[in-house]
């Protein structure tokens, strides 16, 4: 019988963030329910201290059809006009709303949702934003 | 450490049922910010029209176009539901060009956020750029036929 043959060693060398580089990482908003024909809840989710986030998909999912306004607030910018609908802003993990160029999120700045239900019900949103740590 | 430009430019043309626009096109958007604008977002009664103009506050770039349409009151869609056209103005305010002969019904312009109809080239919007956005329901007669229809435009924002 041959020797036990150590495991390779599949840790990263160091824990440096450069570590989740390919590791798909996931911001969630999760605003309260929206009650019917809610408009401006407000969600806010604030990139991890740790490492900047390239933001390159976005998935949602609902129990209604919403709307949505997102503001950079790192740059107090606002990533569209009016509200968009979330057939046309979010996918699913399984046909995911790609952006054709990663966007960078630096470290600990935030990104704030604003919801609108569309459904005339109650309405629970988890809007995710999907990417990478970089370092 | 592979740079997020680098990222940028590694993403391929074609991921699970999605079209890209081709990686070289995309350099002039690397660290732009993502932009959605809605073009249009209105309610159209059967065999009714609209349109709605936009004024580029900064320089864009069109990459892709997506579009939703509900049927109010829960009423299912009919397809072909709307027919739309895309021009840029002059100064004058005046239609000075299209890249329609004719208005393009829905299906053959729009995608979903799940599947955008992405441009194989994006496409510049100077500062100053007016749009109009004319669009028409394509169902007639009932009364049921009254959808809300919301055309988004994707791209990036200096």
């Amino acid at each position: 019988m041959s020797p036990a043959t150590a495991a390779p060693n599949v840790a990263p060398n160091g824990a440096a963030p450069g570590m989740y580089n390919d590791l798909l990482y996931f911001y969630p908003l999760n605003p309260p329910q929206l009650l019917a024909n809610a408009v401006n809840i407000a969600a806010v989710v604030t990139i991890d201290n740790d490492s900047d986030f390239l933001w390159d998909r976005i998935i949602a999912n609902s129990t209604g059809l919403f709307s949505v306004t997102l503001t950079d607030r790192f740059t107090s910018r606002p990533l569209m006009p009016s509200n968009i609908n979330g057939e046309n802003l979010a996918g699913t993990a399984q046909l995911p709303f790609w952006l054709p160029v990663p966007y960078k999120l630096r470290r600990t700045s935030t990104i704030q949702a604003s919801f609108n239900d569309r459904s005339g019900a109650p309405n629970t949103i988890q809007f995710v934003l999907v990417g990478r740590k970089i370092s | 450490m592979p740079s997020p430009w680098t990222t940028a430019n590694l993403k391929p043309d074609y991921l699970p049922g999605v079209r890209l626009p081709v990686r070289s096109a995309l350099v002039p958007l690397i660290g732009k910010m993502p932009f959605w604008v809605d073009l249009f977002n209105e309610q159209l009664a059967a065999m009714d029209s609209d349109e709605n103009r936009f004024t580029m506050t900064e320089d864009y770039w069109w990459a892709g176009t997506l579009a939703s349409i509900v049927g109010v009151g829960g009423v299912a869609v009919v397809h072909p539901a709307f027919a739309f056209q895309l021009f840029q103005l002059d100064n004058g305010g005046d239609e000075a060009s299209t890249s329609q002969q004719k208005p393009v019904n829905q299906e053959n312009y729009f995608g979903t956020a799940q599947k955008p109809f992405y441009l194989s080239k994006p496409v510049l919007f100077p500062a100053g750029t007016q749009l109009l956005c004319r669009v028409q329901n394509l169902q007639s007669g009932s009364a049921a036929n009254l959808f809300n229809i919301q055309i988004v435009m994707m791209g990036y924002m200096a």
